[in-house]
């Protein structure tokens, strides 16, 4: 008993806690993830780095260890160094399997640098636990996109649109261009909708509907649609598209008429040259069409190819453009 | 599709079943020869009797043509604009 009186005073001298589980440590350990945090700020990874040794040295508590894989990841991502950032978050996730965090920021750097079919499962575990978290909800719709499941993106989108209460005009944009893509037409209608509820001066909404409309078939209502897009932001190219909508609505002299100030403007421009061509075409004048046909084949390929169909020439056959 | 198993068969049903697809590749590369576009897809180690991989097999399907679409979409549109046209 005497033996032990001398360790009272050195036991009353150290906070308890401190003495038996390591809490000087564990304050150094903070000390030391607040100077990471700083240095990540401030964009110092290689601070970062060498100040994440220091910190597993004090052997901290799990849920710090868990902040500084955030702080680490977040810094390299930041930085640009994706190798690393995806090892860091890797790793991470291996020891902290429900971690949110962790498998979103990885699930996003999959879908950015294109590894889409990696992205999927971890978007699903995020939303597993958080079924609102917006970002997994987009990330996930846009990965399934990418793969061409259109009907799963549908539904991650339409749930991310949701949750915000439609009120991001850039997500609305991007879901309706995904449901002109999966050629859902009344889901394109409804977004638009929805969108220019929102922003009403903006030729986006009535440019979708105008795609909804003709994607279905209906020329004539997609023409009204055009022109007060057009009317609202007038460009060659959606000019062109008009005049492409009136010869597939059935009326080649309008479509002519529409593509001639095109060609007045530029007599090279491809594409004028290739609405002007059909429309001459479809009335049966197909000499006079053969010199458009000419100036089209100088456009891009796909135009030129379209061109090359029409004036008998060889056009690239399916082997060379599907095969892969 | 193409798998990437490299597997000697078992048993004697895994033996016909490797006999019908070697025969199967071999008709395929000469239908290939007249076809307008390809679908090849990777399979990874998926095997013909991989019965409850199924779904996986159609997801790597729909994928591959998902990313073949627009070309096949293009194709489609060079050869029938002209047809199109005239008759509009």
């Amino acid at each position: 008993m005497r033996a032990l009186a001398w360790l009272l005073p050195l036991l009353l001298a150290v906070p308890a806690q401190a003495f038996l589980f390591g809490g000087a440590s564990d304050a150094r350990a903070r000390a030391l993830l607040e100077e990471m945090r700083a240095a990540r700020d401030s964009g110092d990874c290689s601070s970062v780095g060498r100040l994440s040794e220091s910190f597993f040295a004090e052997k901290p508590p799990a849920s710090l260890r868990e902040e500084v894989y955030a702080c680490v990841g977040a810094c390299y991502e930041r930085g640009g160094l994706t190798d690393k950032a995806i090892s860091s978050y890797k790793l991470a996730l291996e020891l902290y399997p429900g971690n949110t965090l962790f498998a979103g920021r990885l699930a996003g750097i999959y879908n950015a640098a294109g590894f889409h079919a990696n992205a999927v499962p971890l978007f699903l575990r995020v939303l597993e636990r958080r079924p609102d978290d917006v970002p997994a909800c987009l990330g996930l719709a846009r990965a399934y996109a990418a793969l061409g499941f259109h009907a799963r993106a549908k539904t991650y989108y339409s749930r991310a649109v949701v949750l915000q209460d439609f009120s991001d005009s850039a997500l609305l944009k991007e879901y309706a261009a995904a449901m002109l893509r999966k050629r859902d037409w009344d889901e394109a209608l409804f977004i638009a909708g929805k969108g220019a509820a929102l922003l009403p001066g903006d030729a986006a909404w009535t440019l979708t509907r105008a795609r909804a409309y003709y994607g279905r078939g209906d020329h004539h209502k997609a023409l009204p649609e055009l022109e007060a897009a057009l009317l609202l932001a007038p460009s060659r190219a959606l000019r062109l598209e008009r005049a492409l909508c009136l010869l597939m609505a059935g009326l080649p002299r309008r479509a002519m008429a529409a593509a001639e100030p095109e060609l007045a403007a530029d007599p090279a421009d491809p594409l004028a040259a290739l609405v002007k061509g059909m429309a001459l075409y479809n009335l049966g004048e197909k000499a006079a069409a053969a010199p458009y046909f000419k100036t089209a084949g100088a456009g891009g390929p796909f135009t030129a190819a379209v061109a090359a169909a029409f004036a008998g020439g060889a056009a690239p056959t399916g082997t060379e453009t599907c095969k892969n | 599709m193409e798998n990437t198993a490299n597997k000697n068969p078992d048993s004697v049903l895994m033996t016909l079943l490797q006999v019908i697809d070697i025969r199967g590749s071999l008709l395929a590369k000469e239908a290939e020869k007249n076809a307008n576009f390809v679908l090849r897809t990777s399979v990874g180690d998926m095997t013909v009797a991989e019965f409850d991989r199924c779904v996986e097999a159609g997801e790597a399907g729909l994928t591959a043509a998902s990313a073949a679409m627009d070309a096949a979409r293009e194709n489609y549109l060079i050869f029938a604009a002209p047809r199109l046209v005239e008759k509009l």
